[in-house]
């Protein structure tokens, strides 16, 4: 069992700075969660903290059920592979990943043994004896891996693993990643700021802002039902569109919508006793949700600005009234900048926020 | 961008004097002490004859070879002592937060500013209780006030230049200070050592004031002491020739060491300086 | 609120490694100095062991003492003087190194030379280039014809004995002047002069305007390092001209009292002023430069 807990933790540096307000967080033994938010959130602070390179200034951690609070990180049962690698540059691959166990006091034999087998499993046999300068980006990742793998760890942190490496080494190095998760009996975490490694990896993401928790659960659920306007607008590429209304009226659980852009009044279910008649909200909806119709029959007004082709697909930039507007669409679509359309939501997945950010949309419908 | 031929010619008459102003002076050393003693007595700019007299009268009229030995025995261990508890010292200042450590730092920085009259008294009385007057010990203790700062500096100034990850990933990896010190870090400071060991080594072997107030015979003085106290038959000669062939002798393995560790050496003098 | 067992054991660790540095300094540094500033309020001599409490009375006899201003003024000059003529040599050569061309190695090796050869060496090699009767120096002035009979450098002639001592250090000291400023030079990234360049600035306006400013910092520790090592000198003035008041700085007279003639006391007065005078300008300087600096204390290690 290798549960990591976070019970009350704070951590402010130098006695002014707040990075970690209070937080309250379980992680769940043997899966991949992935901390993610803008820099600054308390992301790295809080890997940081699970492997206690930085102390709680309070609240406890468990792994696993025990109180590692006050443990050196050498005797927490964790591995960390960090944003540099940090390889020992004066020691061979081996020596590299025979080091914590040489520390350790393991004998030559089971020393052998361990690095053999995790080189295998990394496709480093080869190159054992190398030094980390004659290695290449993506091997020297490997070697990073290695060098926590073979320490056996219950918990196993990665610190933005892939941010250094160029685009086509990080799609490849993050389908290794994941071969090694369904092969590793421990729980991940990993920390980064590109949201496609968060939705593609994570069994759980948690988002972060401030320090503070703004949602956690599986990738879909956080990508379908975000419950606030931050959360909704960080994960998704490109972002959410976020138009701003009113409420024209409220019967129950339907409420209308108009603004400037509206073709017409937008009824959305929302939850119960959240919305007044009058009030200002904002309507969030994904890019490939929304498309362009011919005539005035679409629900928005929409005025295009630049359009982007990408092979595949298009991507308009554009305005709804006074709010951005991007519209995800066919290739073969080719549109006049500066014409007006009309624009139609395709899709039952419309998002409402309130004056507090939060989402008050009915998501039982869906 | 091209030059003007003015600016070249400019540049290379600057070049030239500079050149010569720096060069002269050893030039001149050289060519005296080859002169003859009769001949010293007209200024001649370059030498008719070569005569090595010079060089062998300072080995028989004093014990120079030793002079030289006792040099270099007390520069090696001062260098010695001043990098193993350097490195020591450094690990702390560089990379370890504690309390007062920016107060300790400007502390060390500071001793090194001190006079070295300012200390002369009670250090003689020091080094006479020890029983260490007239030795190499004496010299190598007392010349730690000056040189242990700046290697102190120097190294934590090193020091901090090397990753803050390395160190986590061997903390991580259940490494102690020592280990990381002895295992993670001092295989990656081999030149930093070197450039703070040459620095140290010049340092101790140009010192003249503790060395001729700590040693009593001739047998025991260092090159400085020695060269600064060469006399001649009456007191109104100095025996020139000897002492620029002196001179050029313990010169002329200092140059080269020098010019052969520039590049370290500049990044020493700079690093020390220079604030990030 | 306890502690994480490891950074308690790393900062341990940390006093333990400090402590053999610790222990040396102060028996070489701190012990010392307060022993001479004890014995400057004694009658301690070099030949006997015995001695008493005589108050302030070793200072009064410095502070009365005109030889003592003497040093006080020749270290003043010098000071002033060398260290002048450095920065502006280190700034011209540093200024010369800079640029690329076929050489450069050459004559970076050519000014390290002075600097690398022992004072003791220099001040023998400069004194016998400035002897008055088979001096390179006076030969080669009598020969431009700028003077017509050989110069008593070295005698009792205190322009011409402060002006031979002043070559010397300025011959020696100039290259270590030249690297710090060249360093400094160094560090100024190309764009900057060629952005300058572009928008016209002609080479008077970019170096006052730019590369002057942008070097403060290393120029003002260079200078600050040299005037501290100026005022504290011993070395040169004792080997080429120790016999001299119109040389004599104050570590010279200090010494000179202390050993010379035996009188630990009143040496030892002499010494610990000269500390003090060094500490004020020191700590004025530390001052200076905590109000200028921002953020440039070695605290930033922490993050």
């Amino acid at each position: 069992m290798s549960e990591v807990v976070f019970e009350n933790v704070t951590k402010i540096y130098n006695g002014k700075t707040v990075v970690v307000p209070r937080i309250n967080l379980r992680l769940p033994a043997n899966q991949l969660t992935v901390f993610v938010g803008p820099s600054g959130c308390g992301k790295s602070t809080l890997l940081k903290l699970i492997a206690g390179l930085e102390d709680t200034t309070e609240g406890k951690i468990t792994i696993g059920g025990r109180d590692v609070t006050f443990a050196p990180p050498a005797k927490r049962g964790i591995a960390m592979v960090f944003q540099s690698y940090a390889l020992y540059p004066h020691m061979t691959v081996f020596e590299n990943m025979a080091f914590a166990l040489k520390i350790a006091k393991a004998t030559k034999q089971e020393i052998r043994a361990r690095v053999e087998d995790v080189a295998k499993i990394l496709q480093l046999t080869q190159l054992l004896d190398r030094k980390p300068r004659q290695l290449s980006g993506g091997q020297r990742q490997r070697v990073a891996i290695g060098r926590a793998l073979v320490r056996k760890p219950e918990v196993f942190l990665l610190d933005e693993p892939l941010s250094n490496l160029d685009a086509s080494l990080r799609v490849e190095m993050r389908i290794e990643i994941a071969k090694i998760r369904q092969n590793l009996n421990a729980t991940m975490v990993y920390v980064t700021h590109d949201q496609v490694e968060a939705m593609t990896l994570a069994n759980n993401i948690v988002v972060l802002r401030a320090g503070i928790v703004e949602q956690m659960g599986p990738p879909l659920e956080i990508y379908h039902k975000p419950v606030n306007k931050f959360v909704a607008g960080f994960l998704g590429s490109p972002q959410m569109n976020f138009i701003e209304a009113s409420v024209k009226s409220v019967d129950g659980n339907l409420a209308h919508f108009e603004g400037t852009g509206f073709l017409k009044p937008v009824t959305v279910k929302i939850q119960p006793g959240t919305l007044k008649a009058g009030e200002k909200a904002t309507i969030g909806i994904r890019p490939e949700h929304l498309d362009v119709v011919e005539g005035h029959d679409g629900d928005f007004a929409f005025v295009a600005s630049v359009q982007e082709q990408l092979g595949d697909h298009s991507l308009l930039y554009g305005s709804v009234g006074e709010s951005r507007c991007t519209i995800k669409t066919d290739a073969a679509r080719v549109l006049k900048v500066g014409e007006k359309f009309s624009l139609r939501i395709q899709s039952a997945e419309v998002h409402v926020f309130d004056a507090a950010e939060r989402n008050v949309v009915a998501f039982e419908n869906r | 961008m091209r030059r003007s031929l003015v600016e070249s010619i400019g540049l290379w008459f600057a070049v030239i004097v500079v050149s010569v102003f720096s060069l002269f002076p050893f030039y001149w050393a050289v060519v005296s002490s080859l002169k003859e003693p009769s001949s010293m007595f007209q200024v001649e700019y370059w030498p008719k004859v070569l005569e090595w007299s010079n060089y062998s009268s300072i080995f028989k009229e004093q014990p120079f070879g030793t002079n030289i030995i006792n040099s270099l025995i007390v520069a090696s261990s001062t260098v010695l002592l001043c990098l193993i508890v350097g490195v020591l010292a450094a690990y702390s200042l560089a990379r370890v937060e504690f309390r007062g450590r920016g107060t300790l730092l400007a502390l060390i920085l500071a001793v090194s500013m001190f006079p070295q009259v300012a200390v002369l008294s009670g250090m003689f009385e020091l080094i006479k209780s020890m029983g260490l007057y007239n030795s190499w010990g004496g010299l190598t203790i007392s010349y730690m006030i000056f040189t242990l700062p700046f290697t102190i500096w120097l190294l934590t100034t090193f020091m901090r230049q090397l990753p803050r990850e390395l160190e986590q990933a061997a903390i991580v990896d259940g490494a102690s200070s020592w280990v990381v010190l002895t295992k993670v870090f001092l295989p990656l400071m081999g030149p930093s050592l070197v450039t703070t060991g040459l620095l140290a080594f010049i340092a101790a072997w140009n010192e003249f004031l503790f060395a001729l107030t700590f040693t009593l015979t001739a047998e025991s003085r260092t090159v400085p002491v020695a060269i600064g106290l060469i006399s001649g038959a009456s007191s109104f000669e100095s025996p020139w020739g000897r002492i620029m062939a002196a001179s050029v002798i313990v010169t002329v393995p200092l140059v080269i060491l020098v010019l052969v560790f520039q590049k370290s050496i500049v990044s020493g003098l700079t690093a020390g300086a220079i604030k990030e | 609120m306890s502690e994480n067992v490891a950074l308690t054991e790393r900062r341990r660790t940390a006093y333990l490694f400090l402590l053999p540095s610790l222990i040396l300094l102060v028996l070489v540094a701190a012990w010392p100095l307060i022993r001479t500033i004890w014995l400057a309020f004694t009658d301690a001599t070099l030949s006997s062991s015995h001695f008493s409490w005589v108050g302030l009375d070793n200072f009064k006899g410095v502070l009365t003492d005109p030889d003592w201003w003497g040093s006080v003024k020749n270290t003043m000059v010098f000071t002033g003087i060398s260290v002048t003529l450095e920065t502006v040599g280190g700034l011209g050569i540093a200024l010369l190194l800079h640029r690329e061309f076929m050489g450069r190695g050459i004559l970076r090796a050519a000014v390290m030379v002075p600097w690398a050869i022992p004072t003791v060496v220099s001040a023998k090699m400069w004194s016998w280039m400035f002897n008055d009767n088979y001096g390179v120096i006076n030969d080669i002035l009598q020969k431009i014809g700028i003077i017509h009979g050989p110069l008593a450098w070295m005698a009792d002639n205190a322009i011409l004995s402060m002006a031979a001592v002043v070559t010397v250090d300025v011959w020696k000291t100039t290259p270590f002047m030249t690297l710090l400023i060249l360093a400094g030079l160094q560090s100024i990234p190309l764009q900057v002069y060629q952005s300058a360049a572009v928008d016209g600035a002609s080479g008077f306006r970019t170096f006052f305007k730019i590369t002057l400013p942008l070097i403060k910092p290393a120029l003002v520790v260079a200078v600050v390092f040299r005037l501290l090592d100026a005022l504290r000198i011993f070395d040169l003035i004792f080997i080429m001209t120790n016999n001299s008041n119109d040389t004599a700085t104050m570590s010279v007279y200090a010494r000179n009292n202390m050993i010379g003639f035996g009188d630990l006391g009143y040496g030892s007065a002499a010494s610990t002023l000269v500390f003090a005078f060094i500490a004020i300008f020191t700590i004025m300087y530390l001052q200076f430069s905590r109000l200028n600096l921002v953020g440039g204390s070695s605290e930033k290690v922490s993050r």
